[in-house]
């Protein structure tokens, strides 16, 4: 399991929305197995951030190459890439109009080509992973919150990604749910998936991240292991959020 | 003086007009509804290409009124040598009027769609017709089921309308009626109910699934 | 046989054009005044707890929502002298376009009402107000301004259907379309004008309505 292979590269990207800069000249280096938990106030970019490694935004300046793949390459499939980095939203995004099952299997068949029989295999091993095979062929809105959080993981998962990004995994669930989905990426960390979460669980960056990075303003103010940043916070800017969060 | 003799005795040919009726409007909906769809994803589409010309035909059709748009076509495509007759032309002019605002509905369901599902289709890595035909379309297409039954409605109401250029449906066959016996108000009465035997069952079921649609999601 | 688009047409019947334009405004402009009269009636009618008051209001929405306005129409204009009450082509054009809109303003002012907190009727009246000072000063106004939105679709569609008065004889923009056509059958010319009128009209209307949404309308 080596950590020195750089599975994401980012150098120096710029990215506006209208008057607004979402981010101010970022650069980063995410390793394989790595564990990058993203922290900073709203507006800092961070979702920002995340969204441009799997193209769900463009960026204006700068590169991205993930796994060897130029994002910014017109001649880049982004389809392939989107492929190989798996997401997960706040606001989990689960197809509605699809069982449990179904959602898991739907790309896997029409992205991945898989047969019915391979994908649903494959749906029902997640489902066993994440601890909910008995709900396979429910609806999403019989699920609770973090019930709907790990199909959402199960499903991004079915694809068998190279990467996974968490914007903000357990932030629209309630306290009772959030250690459910914890677990799952804490035993998805240790299996050895490169992660890159945006969260505001600090205890889940302490105990499962490689490195923790924090922005404001669209920059990276300060990066370093969990215990190194928390503990001793070099910035100003780091050290005010940081009192601010970890009463 | 209320006359229900006159009434008896036109009944099948108000009848008669309203067989029309209801296949001019069912025309009306396959067409403008097959038609509407296609505008209505030209409208969300990202290409400007598609976007602008099919923005142009529903602004048109939506925000001018139906008679207008049947005079054109009646009054203004013999001008160009084709000549029509009154119920092809007044089918034509529903036809785009229906197909306008079916794209309206349609971008509409689309649009109130949670941006996070166009997310998520396409962090999995669908392509844009994968994303639209496995999971905006599906979702989209509940949402624009009571607005349609609603245009279906209208639609019906609106075939009144051909009267005015001469086409016979019930409104043209009460018309003639009268011409013949004066008694406007038995005469209209009748039609009117005859229009409502046909539209409040439909308004009513729209009602229905439109509740029943709010409670199950 | 070829078409010779001639817009001299267009310039030479512009002040005709203006009438009719103005008289669409002036119907239009009653209609959307006095229907409100009759939405807000309407849904008091439908809310009420006395329940021939709830028939005879859910009677009136769904008669004449699901008839066409142009039979409506044709019962004011020739079915009423029957009974003798006849009425001129512009009061009946009024009477009816009233009618209609008047139907389709109960249903969006019976939803606001309903989206009205409850907690306003139990603080006015805690006040002392009686119950026709908190429906006039403290419920009705707060509805008008949830129901904007939708009001103003109603009086989108509205402008729309007051082309059909044309058919009694009352010359707004689409009777004089008609007749212009009638009389130099330059159909392209006159009913494409007549469509950009109608079209300016709308447009006004509806950037009237988002102005008027700004200021005064807001969601509970």
């Amino acid at each position: 399991m080596s950590k020195t292979e750089v599975m994401i590269e980012v150098r120096d990207i710029y990215k506006h929305f209208g008057k607004v800069k979402a981010l101010d000249g970022v650069s980063a280096d995410i390793h394989r197995a790595e564990v990058v938990v993203i922290i900073g106030p709203s507006g800092s970019g961070k979702s920002t951030f995340l969204r441009c490694l799997n193209h769900l935004e463009r960026i204006d300046r700068g590169s991205i190459v993930i796994d060897g793949i130029h994002l910014t390459d017109s001649r880049t499939n982004v389809y392939k890439v989107r492929e190989e980095a798996g997401m997960v939203f706040q606001h989990f995004n689960l197809f509605s109009h699809l069982t449990v099952l179904e959602n898991i299997t739907i790309a896997q068949i029409k992205v991945r080509k898989r047969t019915r029989e391979e994908a649903e295999r494959i749906g029902r091993e997640l489902l066993e992973r994440v601890g909910i095979r008995d709900k396979e062929n429910n609806y999403p809105y019989q699920l609770s919150g973090g019930q709907q959080q790990r199909v959402a993981i199960a499903r991004a998962l079915a694809m068998q990604p190279k990467i996974m990004l968490f914007d903000e995994p357990t932030s629209a669930l309630d306290p009772e749910m959030i250690g459910e989905v914890l677990d799952v990426m804490k035993q998805l960390a240790k299996e050895g998936m490169t992660m890159v979460v945006v969260s505001h669980e600090m205890g889940f960056a302490a105990e499962v991240a490689d490195r923790v990075i924090f922005m404001a303003d669209g920059k990276i103010v300060e990066s370093g292991s969990p215990r190194g940043l928390f503990d001793n916070p070099k910035e100003e800017r780091t050290r005010t959020f940081l009192s601010k969060v970890l009463k | 003086m209320f006359d229900t003799k006159v009434i008896a005795d036109n009944f099948p040919y108000l009848l008669s007009g309203v067989k029309f009726t209801v296949a001019l409007a069912c025309l009306v909906i396959l067409i403008g509804t097959f038609l509407g769809v296609i505008l209505g994803l030209m409208q969300v589409s990202r290409s400007r290409l598609a976007r602008y010309p099919a923005n142009l035909i529903v602004e048109i059709t939506r925000d001018t009124p139906l008679i207008m748009q049947m005079f054109f076509i009646f009054f203004g495509l013999p001008a160009l040598g084709i000549k029509l007759g009154t119920f092809p032309s007044a089918a034509i002019a529903m036809s785009l009027f229906a197909a306008g605002n079916a794209a309206e509905i349609v971008r509409g369901a689309i649009d109130s769609l949670p941006l996070g599902q166009f997310d998520a289709a396409k962090s999995l890595g669908m392509n844009y017709v994968q994303m639209m035909v496995h999971i905006i379309l599906p979702q989209a297409l509940r949402r624009m089921i009571p607005p349609m039954m609603g245009l279906f409605t209208t639609l019906i109401k609106d075939t009144s309308l051909a009267a005015i250029i001469g086409a016979f449906e019930l409104t043209r066959a009460a018309q003639e009626i009268i011409e013949r016996t004066y008694r406007s108000l038995e005469i209209y009465l009748v039609a009117a109910a005859l229009y409502f035997l046909i539209c409040y069952p439909l308004s009513y079921y729209t009602r229905k699934v439109e509740q029943r649609r709010v409670a199950g999601v | 046989m070829s078409y010779q688009f001639d817009p001299s047409v267009i310039v030479k019947f512009f002040p005709l054009f203006l009438k009719g334009v103005w008289l669409t405004v002036e119907i239009s402009f009653i209609s959307i005044l006095v229907g409100l009269v009759f939405g807000i009636a309407g849904a008091v009618a439908r809310t009420s707890p006395v329940k021939i008051l709830r028939f005879l209001g859910a009677a009136y929405v769904e008669i004449f929502r699901n008839t066409p306005l142009l039979i409506q129409i044709f019962i004011v204009y020739f079915g009423l002298p029957e009974l003798g009450l006849k009425l001129s082509p512009y009061a009946s054009g009024l009477t009816a376009l009233i009618l209609y809109v008047g139907a389709y303003n109960v249903e969006v002012i019976r939803a606001g009402l309903e989206a009205v907190p409850r907690g306003q009727k139990e603080a006015a009246m805690s006040l002392g107000l009686n119950g026709v000072q908190t429906f006039l000063h403290i419920i009705l106004p707060q509805t008008v301004r949830i129901s904007l939105p939708a009001l103003g679709n109603n009086w989108v569609a509205l402008v729309k259907n007051s082309s059909l008065v044309s058919v009694i004889g009352m010359e707004e923009l689409t009777f004089i379309t008609y007749d212009l056509n009638a009389l130099t059958f330059r159909s392209f010319e006159l009913f494409g004008t007549a469509t950009v009128l109608y079209l300016v009209l709308i447009f006004l209307l509806i950037n009237i309505q988002t102005f008027v949404e700004k200021r005064f309308a807001y969601k509970t």
